[in-house]
Parts: structure tokens; sequence; C-alpha cells
């Protein structure tokens, strides 16, 4: 079960373009191997790009997008007064160092260009991103405004699963009940069913939690940066209890 | 035989000893807990103030964590717990009153969440309505809104039969918790940071009955001190009335 739930968390585009950095950064460290008339060992190369990594950074807001920005290379500093004792020492790693600090702004680069690629294979307003493999699935009752026994008709769901509209969550007219006409202790609970036990397509590591509406008809999909709301023309669930 | 290869064999021998040992020491399975003298001895040592006059029972929340209910010589209804851990029963902490609390026996994994309890007799309560809570939440902006709804799960338990339980979480409140929970691991590894956090909303509640079914405050069992010793999570949980419920059928 672990298992299973580890291996659909796992991101692909992610990864692939992790590596597409690592790579790119060991192309440049080759080309200035290449370059340098003194030949340095390759281990030593490798712990001077790994120091050089240190830095100090700042978190931005870039268009809503959150980013951690590398300004201050402090490995670099480091690299300089322990190397910097032997004469021309420092000039042979000089490089290394700097291409350490510059491989955070490679990793943040690539992971900038992974954002498009992420959109464009897993589109981020279709439902079947995030509700790939149902066949699991369970419903719970979290607000005592649910009905008892109420499963997911998975049949029903598959055949609806692409054709269900996008649609707004808020509108007047649910908000004036909820909020203004109803006093808080008798309130209902418009999304009253979690399912749980389902899986996001592979590869796209995208977690959400999915909130099913009062009359079944309304799906509510939440991921830690964004919630969508889709609307079917029938009630998904049904009270058959026992499937 | 040489005396150098004795030695070797001698040597050998020894560390497979004492690994051996070591393995039991760490890893040894755990025994039933001890008979209640010792048990009240093992508390009155940490904490002789608890001065505990009867052992109520012994319960296993699993294989290496139990609870003992107990009365004080001054009548008060507590709660002991205790971890094997290095080849015996040692208790990590003990209350002098038993309001419900929630047990994290690990704090990340939700289905080791036990709820406890030892409610005085002399507060003539009938039943415990535990809960789990999440408040509802709206933003409305003009890029996005978003809505997270109430979550308040209900979960009773009889206080006819005993003064005292042990409610592992039950499987439901398990899910609930561990897909919010995940929400926020998968956040946490990410290159991005994010600082929107809904697990953080959750917690605990409780409300108690007397026999005629009215909502009770259970006065004598939410007064006591609390000791611990080891390192073991124990939280409160809130004391709710039925006013701060949402019961859409309520008249």
């Amino acid at each position: 079960m672990f298992r299973i739930e580890v291996t659909f968390d796992f991101n692909i585009i992610n990864f692939v373009f992790t590596i597409l950095s690592w790579i790119t950064v060991g192309f440049i460290a080759i080309k200035i191997y290449n370059k340098q008339s003194v030949k340095l060992k390759a281990w030593k190369i490798l712990i001077v790009l790994v120091a050089g990594l240190l830095s100090f950074s700042v978190n931005v807001n870039w268009f809503d997008m959150p980013l951690r920005l590398s300004i201050l290379p402090l490995g670099v500093w480091i690299l300089y007064f322990i190397l910097k004792s032997k004469e021309g020492r420092w000039e042979r790693y000089r490089q290394f160092a700097w291409l350490g600090f510059w491989s955070n702004t490679i990793i943040l680069a690539f992971a900038l260009l992974s954002v498009p690629f992420h959109h464009w294979i897993y589109p981020k307003d279709q439902l079947s991103t995030y509700l790939s493999r149902v066949e699991d699935a369970e419903l719970i009752s979290i607000h005592p405004a649910a009905k008892e026994n109420q499963v997911l008709q998975i049949e029903k769901f598959l055949s609806q699963r692409d054709s269900m509209k996008k649609d707004k969550v808020f509108n007047d007219k649910w908000y004036n009940e909820y909020y203004i006409n109803t006093e808080p202790a008798k309130r209902n609970e418009r999304f009253p069913y979690q399912l749980i036990g389902t899986s996001p397509r592979w590869g796209s590591g995208l977690h959400s939690m999915i909130f099913i509406e009062e009359d079944g008809k309304g799906m509510l999909v939440t991921t830690m940066k964004r919630q969508l709301y889709f609307r079917s023309d029938d009630s998904l669930i049904d009270g058959g209890g026992s499937r | 035989m040489t005396k150098k290869k004795l030695w070797i064999f001698a040597g050998g021998g020894l560390l497979v000893v004492s690994i051996g040992l070591l393995y039991w020491f760490y890893f040894s399975t755990p025994v039933t807990l001890p008979a209640d003298e010792q048990l009240i001895n093992d508390i009155h040592q940490v904490f002789p103030e608890a001065t505990v006059d009867v052992i109520q029972d012994k319960i296993y929340a699993d294989e290496r964590h139990a609870i003992v209910p107990f009365i004080s010589e001054r009548n008060e209804y507590g709660l002991s717990y205790w971890v094997w851990g290095k080849y015996k029963w040692q208790v990590a902490s003990i209350d002098l009153d038993g309001e419900p609390r929630v047990w994290k026996i690990d704090q990340r994994d939700p289905s080791t969440y036990h709820f406890v309890w030892n409610l005085s007799p002399v507060d003539q309560l009938s039943t415990l309505q535990l809960y789990l809570i999440r408040d509802r939440g709206y933003l409305i902006s003009d890029e996005e809104e978003i809505y997270n709804p109430r979550v308040q799960m209900e979960w009773i338990a009889s206080l006819q039969e005993s003064s005292y339980g042990v409610m592992p979480l039950p499987e439901e409140g398990v899910n609930v918790l561990n897909s919010l929970f995940k929400g926020q691991a998968t956040q946490q590894s990410s290159l991005f940071f994010e600082n929107f956090s809904p697990a953080q909303e959750v917690f605990f509640s409780w409300i108690a009955k007397d026999q005629l079914g009215n909502e009770a405050y259970p006065e004598i069992s939410v007064n006591g001190s609390s000791y611990t010793v080891g390192d073991i999570t124990v939280d409160y949980m809130l004391i709710f009335s039925e006013e701060q419920l949402e019961l859409p059928g309520r008249k």
C-alpha cells in the first residue's frame, strides 16, 4: 500500500529536469577541464563544485511563484580562503568554484523550465490529472451532513470524468444560504464527503484532497497550489452501502 | 592450535556475545507489563505525589506502548503511559487527572494516535464524545477562490462500564489526517516554498454527557497535575460545547 503511494507521488518531470541540470553542469565542467593546461583530479573538482554550491539565498515571489535566489557565493569565498595559501592553486580551481555557485542558478532555471512542461504533460484543469486511478476509492463522511453508507459509483464516474464541467465554487445564492441565513450551529456542510485511496496521473507528483458535494454531483479538488471545482450531470455517489 | 589463533577465536566469540547483548538490550521483544506492585513502585519512584492506590487495568496500545489507569489514595482517577525500551517497561508520563487526551505515539503517523481518558465516577458521566475538527475556511480574491470544507468527525465512547478507556483513532480519522499531512510533506520537499498549510487548523475536542444525556462539565476529572519523564507526546484536547458543533438536523 505504502509503496504504491510513493510511486504515484513521484514527479517525473522534476526528476528529469533535475538530471538535465546536472548534465549541463557536468558538460560545462568538462569544457573548462579541457581548456585548462594543468589537469586536476576529477574528485577534487567534484568537491570544489559541491562546496561552491553553498550560498546565501533569498526567497522572492516572481509572478506568484516563490523562488529561492542565491545571491552571496559563500562557498566560493570559503574555497578562496582555503586554497589561496598555496601559490597558483586558487587560480586552477577558481572556475570550478564559480561554476558550483552558478549551478544554483542553472538548477533553478531548469526548474522554471520544467513548469510549462509539467503543465503540458499534466494539464492542470483536467480532472483526470488528479483522479487517474480510482479503483480503490473510498468515500469518508467528514461531517454530520453526510448521508450514511455512500459509495462512489466508479463506472459512472469514469464515464463522466472527461465531460464534467469546470465551475466556480462560490456563488451568491449558496453563500447567502450558508453564511447569512443559517446560524452557525445549524450550518450544513456543502462538501461532507472526502474521497481517499485515489491516485493522480503517474509521474505528476500532484497530491490532492478531493471533496464531494452533498448532492454527489460536485467535486472539489484541492492541491497545495490551487483548487478546482467540477460538476457532473448526475450524482456520482450512491447509498448502495456495501459494493 | 597456536596461542594467536586462540585469541582470535576468543575475541570473535566475545564480539558475537556483545552484539547479541546489545541487540537484546535495544531490540528485545517486549514482555507483558510487570505485576501491579512493581508498576506502583515504578510510578512512585519518579512521581511520589501520585500515591497510587489501585491499578485499574493494563491496556496495550501496541506491543511497545501501554496505558495503565489507576486510582490514587486521594481518589484521583489518573493515567500512566508506559513505553518498552532498553529491555524493560518504563513509565513515560503520569497524569493525576484523566481528562481526555491524545497520545501520539508517532506524531507523524496518525494511525498511532490513541484517545485516552479516565473520568472520575464522582462526575457521574454516561458518555464521552470525541471529535476531529477542521474549521471551514474560505478565501475570495480577484484571481481565485478557495473553499476548505469543515471537518467534524465524531466518535462516541460509553463511560457506564468503566471510568477509563483507550481508543485508537478510527480509520476514517486516520485517512483524513494522512491526506492533510501528505499535502504538507510534498510541499516541504519541493524547491519552491509555500506558506499554505491546512493541517495546522486540525484539532481534537471532546464533550461529556451526564446520566440524563445533558452536556456536563466534569469538574473533578479535569483537575490534576501531570509528570512527564520520557520523550512522549500526549496532547490535551479542547473541551467543546454543543454550541460549537454543527448539527444540520438540530431544531
